[in-house]
Parts: structure tokens; sequence; C-alpha cells
């Protein structure tokens, strides 16, 4: 029993680092139904910012505030300059997909030539541990997990009762009709890449506090296990993508206690494929197929 | 509309798949080495035209640390070679080629290689994220490929164009075991990634605790780069081992040792070659602390005496190589990077005692500059074995790793000795001997 709560905790935090990120991925796409590969390059683009306002003396949780902000400013800037032309072009969503693929190639290694192949870690320290029965859990993981809780709990208190929510979820439904309804489509589209850069900013910097140590690829190396958690919640759905977050988080940390540590991954994926097997639109969202990019 | 590209759409992907295809490209292909080939001219003969050696490891992607590592060792012996007056006459230069450290990167790349250049006569890589993919197209090439890789896979490979200094994965997990035996722990666990890389040691290592007498506390394989280890940390915590043997790559060992040190004590570590490889320190000492890492880690690896003449000259020309390698000083003690330096100079003096620089017919007198017999005179350097065998005399080649005695398959084993960080520089500690290290393979 005691060896469950701990993997159960330890899955939350997990399950909170990837929530972050996973929701900052899916509400983008709802938007917009970009599938942004380069989400990742932005996470690490955003964590190596916190790394060098860290390194320069501030407080890690201020450089985090700072480097959600420069995700948020990169990820507008990535679809202004680069994403838009093609988009007002009528590249279809495959071919998005392949345009954001290269874009995250080049930040990856554009962040390499300038950083090296070097390894690197904030000055952080973990903090004191904290024991809560059989889990112990440090000031930072904490941190890390209520950080996560206001962030989710705010994307979806926006998308669910405010007008700026509506108009999202209207620009991702139909966004020929929203801009009909007079929803200024082009600023909720930059809005919806701003947050999701701001969340991209804050969950690559809980990864590389959770992991220790990062490089300039570590964020794209990460981005799979967040585009799962986002897929098995549905695609599309923030709410849905903190529940994906908590199974895989879940499934994976129980799995390495009672199952196989190096099989971790093939059970939260057969989960993911059991999962969407019964419910191809994953836990929560509509199926993405037939949807076009919004513009 | 989903399902539309648009005339221009079409275009415009067009130029972003091609711009995606032609950074791919970059990064696989050669290297830029002006500078390279700017010191390859040095004091090298004139009237030869260059010969080649590719530096063939990632520059780029997860294992980006092993291309310069291995340059940390081939520049320097170019600058010796050269200034001895080249090969044969022939300015030698190494060629950067990045490998992405990934099979569907490496082997496009090695074809390029093979294809693009006519002066190439040696290969530095094929570490264990490439060798199977790569080492057979050299082999078919008829091109010498020393590689770093330690697995299995080679340990009586035929093939003909295969060198390797380095001890294979299975001997170095046996004298991890024989090291913990040797520092008194008894209640010992393992921890190994599961990549080839990491896996080429564990069984060894798990099978010469278990032959050794020693308790077997714990047996953890890491899925490698993941985002939490707590679970396991926390069994590992619960075990309580005095030591842990252990193998896996700068990320996953930086996460796991992090995890652990928070729900418990980071006990003593017992690493491979690995943990001596700047990017593996900083990573794991970022995320433990430096002081910590010092304190517990002790480093099993092939034993070179560092104050061998072969070891003084590659340091010295390791130093004055700052402009090829940046920040020189961190790889004089990498192991892998000496023995790189020793690969190069041993293609160099074969082909000068083949009097040819063609791959298949140097590649047959390695073994003769290396092997000892009897009346070869014992070289260090270059420019000594250069001399000697142009003086019509045989040589043995001792290198900065110690001697190289190739056997059949072209392995050359190595003593094992146990180091520890200190004072900015890694000490032998203590030696491990032959029937040590047999009582742990059980031979």
């Amino acid at each position: 029993m005691a060896e469950l709560i701990s993997a159960v905790g330890f899955g939350v935090v997990t399950a909170a680092i990837l929530a972050i990120s996973a929701v900052g991925f899916t509400l983008q796409f709802s938007v917009t139904n970009v599938f942004n590969l380069a989400y990742g390059s932005v996470m690490t683009i955003s964590g190596f910012v916190a790394y060098w306002l860290n390194s320069s003396g501030l407080d890690i949780w201020l450089a985090m505030a700072v480097a959600a902000l420069a995700g948020g400013v990169l990820s507008v800037a990535i679809n202004e300059v680069i994403y838009e032309p093609f988009i007002r072009h009528g590249v279809n969503l495959f071919g998005m997909v392949i345009i954001t693929i290269s874009v995250g190639l080049i930040c990856d290694h554009a962040l390499q030539a300038i950083v090296g192949p070097s390894f690197f870690s904030y000055n952080a320290p973990a903090g004191k541990a904290l024991h809560f029965a059989d889990l112990v859990l440090t000031r930072q993981e904490l941190a890390i997990i209520a950080i996560a809780l206001v962030v989710t709990s705010l994307v979806q208190v926006a998308l669910q009762f405010t007008r700026l929510g509506r108009a999202m979820r209207g620009v991702s439904v139909n966004p020929s009709l929203a801009r009909a309804c007079g929803v200024p489509t082009r600023q909720v589209i930059a809005l919806a890449w701003f947050l999701s850069g701001v969340l991209a900013g804050i969950g690559g910097v809980a990864l590389f506090l959770d992991i220790s140590t990062f490089t300039a690829t570590t964020g794209s190396e990460f981005l799979i296990v967040i585009i799962a958690a986002a897929v098995l919640g549905g695609i599309g759905s923030p709410r849905g993508a903190v529940l994906g977050a908590l199974v895989v988080g879940i499934v994976t940390e129980v799995g390495a206690a009672y199952w196989n540590a190096e099989l971790k991954d093939v059970l939260a994926f057969s989960v993911l494929i059991l999962v969407l097997l019964v419910r191809p639109q994953g836990l929560f969202a509509q199926l993405a197929i037939e949807r076009a990019v919004a513009r | 509309m989903g399902t539309r590209i648009a005339g221009l759409g079409v275009r415009w992907l067009a130029v972003a798949v091609a711009a995606a295809i032609a950074l791919a490209a970059c990064g696989s292909s050669t290297t830029s080495s002006s500078s390279a080939s700017a010191s390859a001219a040095g004091s090298a003969g004139r009237g030869g035209s260059p010969v080649e050696i590719a530096i063939f490891h990632a520059f780029s992607g997860p294992n980006a640390a092993y291309g310069p590592e291995a340059a940390a060792g081939c520049y320097p012996a170019e600058r010796l070679i050269n200034a001895a007056g080249g090969i044969l006459g022939h300015p030698l230069t190494c060629t950067p080629v990045d490998s992405k450290g990934d099979p569907a990167d490496a082997v496009p790349a090695a074809n390029r290689l093979i294809a693009a250049s006519s002066s190439l006569v040696g290969v530095l890589g094929g570490g264990s994220d490439t060798a199977t993919s790569v080492v057979p197209l050299f082999e078919q090439a008829r091109i010498p490929i020393f590689s770093t890789t330690g697995q299995s896979a080679f340990d009586h490979t035929t093939d003909v164009y295969f060198w390797r200094i380095l001890s294979p994965d299975a001997a170095q997990g046996s004298a991890m075991a024989a090291a913990a035996r040797k520092l008194g722990f008894t209640r010992v666990a393992t921890v190994f990634g599961n990549d080839a890389a990491a896996q080429g040691s564990a069984p060894t290592a798990i099978s010469g605790v278990r032959r050794l007498g020693l308790s077997l506390v714990a047996n953890q394989t890491l899925a490698v780069g993941q985002t939490s280890y707590r679970s396991e940390a926390q069994a590992m915590a619960s075990a309580r081992p005095q030591a842990i043997i252990t193998e896996a790559d700068p990320q996953t060992s930086a996460t796991y040792f992090s995890e652990l040190s928070q729900v418990g004590q980071v006990p003593a570590l017992i690493t491979d070659p690995v943990s001596q490889e700047p990017t593996w320190r900083k990573a794991v000492g970022g995320a433990i602390g430096t002081a910590l890492l010092n304190k517990q880690d002790y480093a099993v690896v092939a034993y070179s005496p560092m104050t061998s003449p072969a070891y003084r000259v590659y340091t010295s020309a390791l130093l004055a190589s700052a402009k090829q390698v940046p920040q020189p000083s961190q790889w004089d003690s990498d192991l892998y990077s000496v023995a790189d330096y020793d690969s190069v100079i041993v293609m160099a003096l074969a082909m000068d005692a083949a009097h040819s620089v063609k791959p298949s017919v140097y590649n047959r007198y390695i073994t003769s500059v290396t092997a000892p017999s009897p009346g070869a005179v014992i070289v260090h350097t270059y420019a000594a074995g250069k001399a000697a065998l142009a003086a019509g005399k045989r040589i043995q080649y001792v290198g900065a790793v110690g001697p190289l005695n190739f056997n059949r398959w072209h392995n050359a084993g190595n003593q094992f000795a146990i180091e520890r960080y200190s004072g900015g520089n890694w000490k032998v500690m203590s030696v491990l001997s032959a029937a040590e290290i047999n009582a742990a393979t059980g031979s």
C-alpha cells in the first residue's frame, strides 16, 4: 500500500509537469488547428531564457515568469513570421505539420550552435523533502504541482466563462462563422499562440527543474509524451489534457513500482492505445478529423 | 479547404521542405574543416596531396558531445603528424562528419563520405549509437574504422577493417564488479540505462557481483529519457545499497540521481569511462552537486598511466590545438579522446610501415606497428616511429592508453583502474589485477 501511495504521488508530480505543457499544446491546436511540433523548441528556448536569468542571480520562479513571457512572444513571432504566410496560402493540416517540424529542427539546431552540446542546470535547490505518510516530495515539486493547478484551472475557467474563451471556442469550431459573427479571429488566434507560448515557457522551466539537467534539444525530446497526454485527453481539450497527463503520469510511475521500470513507457502507451480504441476522440474532445487550419 | 493545397501554398511548402532537407543535409554532411585543412598544411610535405581521417560521430542531437570528444583526439594527432612531415609526404586532415548519433542519419552520411571522399584513409567513429549500422559500410569500402563502441557484437568480429582500442563493455562490467569488491562493498545495486551503450556492460556486472559473493540488493534497468524515475529511486533508497554500479546517459543519470538524493542518500557510485566525460559530469554534477558527485564517484576505467611519455605528448599537443578544439583541457583525461588520438597515430604509422596510404594495403600493417615482438623498438610518438621505420627497424607503438596488443578480432584489451576525481584531475586510486577481474568473470 505504501508503495502504491508513493507511486501515485510521484505520478501526480509527473502529471503536473506534463499537464502545463499539454494544456498549452492543445489550447493552441484547439483554436488554430495547427499541430505545432515546434512546441518543444519553444519550451527549450524559454527554458534557456530562465537559465540565463537564473545564472545572473534571478530567483528561478521569477525567471520562470519572464521565460513564460518570452515563450509567449516567441510563439506569436513564429506564427506571424513563419506559419501565417503558409496558412494564408492555404497549406493544409499535413503541410503545416511538416513546416512545424522544420521550424522545430531549425530552432533546436540554432540553439545548439549557440549554447553548444553541453548540459545545463538551474541554480535552484529542490528544497527540503517533506514526508506525507509514505510519500516524499520536495518543496520544489509541491510548487510545481501548485503552479500546474493554478495555470490549468485558469485556462479552463477562461475558456468556460469569459468572452475570450467563448470567442476561442467559436474560432475553434468554425473560424469563418466566428468572423461573420464579429469575432476578431486574427486577434483571438494571436492570443491563443501567446497563451500557448506562455504555457510552453512555464512547462519548459518546470520540466527542466524536474529532470535536473537539460540540453538544447531536451524540450523536443519530451514532446512525444506531452502530445500523448494531449491526445489521450482528447486533442483540443484543455481539461482532457490535464486528465491525459494524470493518466500518463500515474500509469508510468505505478508501472515502474509494480511491474518493470524498463517497460513503463510500454504500459503508458498501451493504455493510450486501449483508450483510443474505445474512444477514438480521446477522453473529452471531438475528433480532429476534417478540421482545417484556422485563419 | 482542409484537404486543398493552393498552388502558391505548394511552392511555399516545397521551399520549407527543401529548407528542412538542406538543413538536415548540412548537419549530416561533411562539416567544414577549413581550419583543419589550414593546420594540416603545417610543416607536412609539400608534394603530397592531403589524406583524410573522418571523425564520424554525432556533432548534433542528444549525443552531440561525442564528436568534439573524438575531435580532441584527432586534431592533436594531426598536428604532430604534420609537424613530422606528414604521412609519406601527405599532410593529414581530420574531417568532422556528423552522424547525428542516429543510424537513420549515419548510414546516408557514411555512404556520402565513402562515395565523395577519394582521400579518405581512415575513420574514427561508430560509437555504440551507430556502430552496428556503419561498420559494415566501411568494411565493404575497405576503410579502417577505429571504433569506441563497447558492444559485445564486436568482441569476436570477423570484420577485417574494424579496430577497437578500448576494452569491450563485457570486460568493463566485470571490472566494475571487481572494483565493488576491492572497495570493500558487500551490499551492491546495479542501475543501467536500457540503451545499447549501457546494456553492453550490464550482464557481466550483474553476473560478476553474484560470482564474487556480493549481495545484489537491487537491479534496475532504466528506460532512458523519462521525465521521472521517482518510483525507481524510491525502490533503490529502500534497498539501502552501499554502492551502485551504474552506466546511463547523462540526462538519465542526472534525473535519476537527483531524485534518489531527494528520497534518500546517494551511495558510492561505481561508474565507467562515461562518467569521466565532461558532459556527464556537468549533467550529474549539476543535478546532485559537484562536491557530492566527486565524493561518491569511483570511475572504473582502462588503466592509462597518465605519466607515460605518449600521454605527455598527447596532452601538450591537445593544449596547442585550441584553434580546433575549444577548451582543450576539458578532454585531457577523457579516455575516449586519448584512444582516438592513439588510433590516428597507429593508422599513420601503419601507412609508413606499408609504404602506402591505400587503406586496403596499410590495414594489414596495423598489428605490425603495435604488437610486441623481439627486437622491436618501442616508440611513443609518431615522429619516433616514423624515424625508426625509415631506419628499417621494427616498431611497437605504446600509446597514451598504454600498450595496444590487438587480438585476432582486432580488439585490444586494457588493464583497469579505479580512479577518483580530486583537485581538478583524475587520480588512480588502485589498479585492478588480472586475478581480481578473472574472479568476476569466472575465468
